[in-house]
């Protein structure tokens, strides 16, 4: 269990963070500047916070009422930088040394046999970081931080200096040490789809503040703010008004056309009050023309598509309606040939009303 | 007539320039990776006065040290307490004199290199429950050992020259307070050219081989 509350002021920013967290991997994302490493350091020691409460499972690492705050030695964190500040001068088995005080002696030889066995290195044994890769890099540092069998694994953008197929490979990596040892680990990531698949409890920051915090079908699928809708890439914000809700229908107004919205519990909306209203391009749909007309779908809109482009397995397109609405969809590429995808050709769209999530905000002119 | 050359300016100087350096490296390389890693109200004003020795000219330098050490101050007094015998005008004052000039050559290099040394290196050894203590000694100096030893080579050959401030402070006793440099200007003045060359010729070596090992260190590997 996580439980970490504090305010810290730099001349820059103010730090203002709360948020806990029961779940074996919480994820900071944010862009950067937004406070995620200063928390990490915070929880490490490294920084220490003008006010507030850090504790690591029943353990107080700072207090500011009870005047406990544990140095970065008494902590017990498993701290994976992220350039991994491995020691250049030692070996990979001594940079493990290091943090085996605690062990006895005899002990420690075969102590940092396994640990590599673990991360799967055990012929780096007597390499220096420097001759290296990243992926063996990044082992390194992960077994170091397992070596003094930490209460709290933090990871500060792990995966952003290695290839993409050594990503693919630590990440299940990851998984299995945190599946076997059961430690909390908090990953601090500014990729969204890396927030998205490895988060079971995603923390988001912006500005030293904590915007929302939830798991990641809420954090991706129900933004509470503009800012989080942002940063999920949520893309498809539009103003509105509240004109009516039913039992399970929410209808939004906009330049005259009403928008079908699933009615959700836990928003206090009321009619007349404005609003934003998102999709995700993924969710929204491409009609076959063929059979536009068959089916009963909502929220249709008719348009045309200003620019395609191409990103490896999706195509994102851009959408300009008669009404002049600016939509962006993607697409998995083979729909997108299917259908025939293709600049200046007009296109059918539906806005799926479950698809559709309503903000309490209005939105601002910039991000 | 080089056969009546005295050796005694030679030992007197390498003497001299060996403990000088010790002495630098004992006061100035803590004071280095303190002023390295920590900032206070005023630490620039100390990081700044830490050139002075080579800003100010070495007669001025030795002036403000005979006037801080002679044998009516309280330093003077405190040291003739202790060791019994003035440190002006003795080859202990030279000694002073020849560290206080060497000294920014250790404190500036070794800051240099000490923060040349990235903190993330440093607070990764904090999470893994290394001591401050240890830090320094088993992290930072020996990543920065490279500059540092430089500094050490380039203070070494500062001091073995040093001439205004020990000429100051020190004075020219030939047997007693005479180092090499000094001794040169005594031939010199003496009209003694030949003796001038040759303790010249052995002083340049000293120092270039002092250049020469610097440079061999920033090539080495580790």
């Amino acid at each position: 269990m996580l439980e970490i509350k504090y305010i810290k002021k730099f001349p820059e920013k103010t730090m203002d963070i709360s948020f806990r967290s029961e779940r074996a991997m919480t994820v900071f994302f944010g862009r950067s500047g937004a406070g995620k490493s200063v928390t990490l350091r915070s929880i490490a020691g490294l920084v220490v916070p003008d006010s507030g409460t850090i504790k690591v499972g029943d353990k107080v690492y700072f207090d500011s009422k009870s005047r406990i705050n544990l140095t970065p030695q008494e902590r017990r964190t498993g701290y994976v930088f992220q350039s991994y500040a491995l020691f250049p001068h030692l070996t990979v088995a001594e940079n493990l040394l290091l943090a085996m005080k605690t062990v006895p002696k005899r002990e420690t030889r075969y102590e940092v046999r396994e640990l590599l066995e673990e991360v799967g290195i055990p012929e780096l044994h007597d390499r220096l970081p420097g001759d290296l890769s990243g992926g063996e890099q990044q082992r390194v540092a992960l077994a170091r931080a397992l070596a003094r069998n930490p209460q709290v694994l933090l990871l500060d953008e792990p995966f952003s200096a290695v290839d993409v197929p050594s990503r693919v490979r630590l990440r299940t990596l990851l998984k299995r040490v945190q599946d076997h040892r059961g430690i909390p680990t908090i990953l601090v990531t500014h990729q969204a789809h890396e927030a998205f698949t490895l988060g079971e409890l995603i923390v988001v920051m912006d500005h030293g503040k904590v915007e929302q915090v939830g798991p990641p079908e809420e954090i991706f699928y129900r933004p509470k703010t503009l800012t989080t809708a942002r940063l999920v890439g949520v893309k498809n914000i539009f103003p509105g008004v509240i004109s009516e809700i039913s039992q399970d229908t929410v209808y939004i107004k906009q330049n005259g056309k009403v928008w079908e919205a699933a009615s959700l519990s836990g928003l206090h909306l009321s009619p007349d009050q404005r609003v934003s209203w998102c999709i995700r391009p993924e969710a929204v749909m491409l009609l076959r023309e063929d059979r536009p007309l068959s089916l009963k779908r909502e929220n249709r809109l008719s348009g045309v598509i200003e620019e395609v482009e191409q990103r490896g397995p999706v195509w994102e397109l851009f959408v300009v309606s008669k009404e002049g609405m600016d939509l962006k969809i993607e697409l998995p590429v083979h729909a997108a040939q299917h259908m025939g995808v293709t600049e200046g050709k007009e296109v059918l769209v539906s806005l799926k009303k479950e698809a559709i999530h309503i903000i309490p905000e209005i939105p601002d002119s910039g991000f | 007539m080089l056969g009546e050359v005295s050796l005694f300016p030679f030992w007197l100087s390498l003497k001299v320039a060996t403990i000088a350096t010790l002495l630098v490296i004992l006061v100035g390389l803590p004071l280095a990776y303190f002023l390295a890693r920590k900032r206070f109200a005023g630490s620039e004003i100390i990081v700044a006065s830490t050139m002075l020795p080579i800003v100010l000219p070495p007669t001025v330098l030795g002036y403000y040290l005979l006037v801080l050490l002679g044998r009516n101050t309280i330093f003077g007094k405190f040291y003739e307490g202790i060791a019994g015998s003035p440190l002006v005008f003795t080859w202990q004052g030279a000694v002073v004199a020849s560290a206080v000039a060497s000294s920014p050559y250790i404190v500036r290099t070794a800051m240099a290199a000490i923060q040349s040394v990235p903190r993330e290196m440093e607070d990764a050894a904090r999470t893994l429950g290394l001591s401050e203590l240890q830090i320094a000694l088993r992290i930072t100096l020996p990543l920065a050992w490279k500059g540092i030893l430089a500094g050490v080579v380039l203070a070494y050959a500062k001091a073995i020259g040093e001439f205004g401030a020990t000429l100051m402070i020190a004075g020219n006793i030939p047997g007693e307070t005479q180092t090499l440099p000094i001794a040169i200007y005594d031939a010199v003045q003496a009209g003694k050219s030949d003796l001038a060359n040759l303790l010249s010729i052995s002083l340049a070596v000293l120092a270039i081989s002092a250049v020469l090992l610097v440079g061999g260190l920033g090539k080495s590997r580790l």
